[in-house]
């Protein structure tokens, strides 16, 4: 039994078929993860027009049959096209990065709005920030996700001793209990490195800020570029480990030639 | 599938390997050849043996052929014309269409996707860069990728690196469709067609 379902959506990717039509993977509102059929999209007079292409919030008009893995669309209109996002290469970069997570860590057909408004927000974000800021927002939307999906880290006092942040120096972040160790705990830590990960406080420090604050707003602030790997590398481990999926790396950038 | 049919089972499983062939389509597909005549199962064995054989990539445009250099790129007419740049063997075919004109052309075998992590060294780029450091009677290139967002990742890429040789570099109109009606198109479309505007001649 079929009905006729709307709700908002952001395309993920688009997979091409055979002919003119293509699967759009898309986090719906309403539906959560969802892959859509759309006929004739590739047609220069398809009804559907760009409304499916990557990073476009629309709103979608599709047949959602239960116990069915693919619906078909019957309609659907731009809310927000991210005109940006389809224009600058490095904006391309981010913004697939984001999408590619969110396709690999989410099931199918599993309900958040609060994932969606997420994603909204980095697109956003990415859209109409200056590109000395992708990659942190890029870092902002990871830790944030990490927290969404259940598994904020500690960040105000030692997992083991309880020791405050202000009290006591926190050298150390262990991947598996997802939170700090402080310097009094270091002994046990220092001997796993594939759990315990060295940060500095001024990582410590901004991860917080990622949590506490609505999105990344602190941007005069800004890491090295070797913090900013760090940190990458450290989210890039810890949501591998909980979410037990491998997470898509960045793309090249296509600047260096 | 029952027993002692397992040359059928292979051909459907190949068959069912084809894009958009489903497992019906090739059951049916392996019965229609099932019933076909010996003449006409060698005749398509042969077909499928010379498109293997035979089809090479031309070593100055990187389009399927079946002699180097293609015969679009030995056509003298085309001399001194501007290369479209495309993204597969497939665009030729249709660009070709236009009667107008007689243009060259250059296939990237494939086109920038950061979503799939494809990147510039997996495509016809050096290819091209080569071809437009020996060459210097090329007037114009023309990039007609398709116009989403990893065509439009690859302009972009390409309008960024050809720079230097300082040739005009054009990007294919986009906007509203011949025969289209204007209500129905979406805004990225619409402000495209309004972004590329240009003057009646």
């Amino acid at each position: 039994m079929s009905r006729i379902a709307k709700t908002e959506a952001i395309s993920l990717k688009n997979v091409s078929l055979s002919g003119a039509s293509r699967y759009i993977i898309a986090l719906t509102r309403d539906f959560g993860k969802v892959t859509l059929v759309a006929k004739g999209i590739k047609k220069p007079k398809s009804r559907f027009g760009a409304c499916l292409e990557p990073f476009v919030l629309s709103e979608v008009l599709f047949y959602h049959k239960e116990n069915r893995e693919t619906h078909y669309i019957s309609h659907c209109d731009i809310i927000e096209s991210f005109s940006n996002l389809r224009r600058d290469l490095e904006k391309i970069r981010f913004a697939a990065a984001s999408v590619s997570v969110i396709d690999k860590v989410i099931d199918h057909e599993e309900k958040n709005s609060v994932l969606f408004d997420l994603v909204f927000s980095i697109l956003t974000e990415l859209n109409r920030s200056e590109e000395s800021q992708l990659f942190i927002l890029y870092l902002a939307f990871l830790t944030k996700l990490a927290a969404l999906l259940g598994f904020q880290p500690i960040l105000d006092r030692c997992l083991r001793c309880g020791a405050l942040a202000e009290e006591r120096t926190h050298p150390y972040f262990s991947i598996v209990e997802g939170g700090l160790i402080c310097s009094g705990c270091e002994i046990v830590a220092s001997k796993d490195r594939i759990n315990y990960k060295r940060i500095t406080p001024e990582i410590r420090e901004i991860l917080y800020q990622f949590l506490t604050e609505k999105f990344y707003k602190n941007k005069r602030r800004i890491l090295t570029d070797s913090s900013l790997e760090q940190l990458h590398i450290l989210l890039k481990m810890y949501l591998e480990y909980h979410t037990d999926k491998r997470i898509p790396p960045i793309s090249e950038s296509y600047l260096i030639i | 599938m029952a027993q002692n049919l397992t040359s059928l089972e292979h051909l459907i499983q190949i068959l069912e390997k084809f894009p958009g062939i489903g497992r019906k389509t090739a059951q049916r597909m392996a019965f229609y050849i099932l019933q076909m005549d010996s003449e006409g199962i060698y005749a398509l064995a042969q077909s499928i043996k010379d498109v293997h054989e035979k089809i090479v990539h031309c070593s100055v445009c990187c389009n399927i052929t079946e002699t180097d250099t293609c015969p679009i790129c030995s056509d003298e007419k085309r001399k001194s014309s501007p290369i479209i740049v495309v993204e597969d063997p497939i665009d030729v075919m249709a660009l070709q269409k236009i009667k107008e004109m007689k243009y060259r052309y250059h296939i990237l075998h494939g086109r920038l996707s950061p979503l799939d992590g494809i990147g510039p060294k997996d495509i016809r780029i050096k290819e091209l860069f080569a071809r437009i450091t020996e060459n210097n009677d090329i007037p114009e290139i023309i990039l007609a990728t398709n116009p989403n967002v990893e065509g439009e990742a690859t302009a972009v890429y390409l309008h960024k690196i050809l720079k230097p040789f300082e040739i005009p570099v054009t990007r294919i109109a986009r906007g509203l469709p011949v025969g289209g009606d204007l209500e129905f198109s979406d805004e990225i479309t619409l402000s495209e067609s309004i972004r590329g505007r240009r003057a009646i001649r």
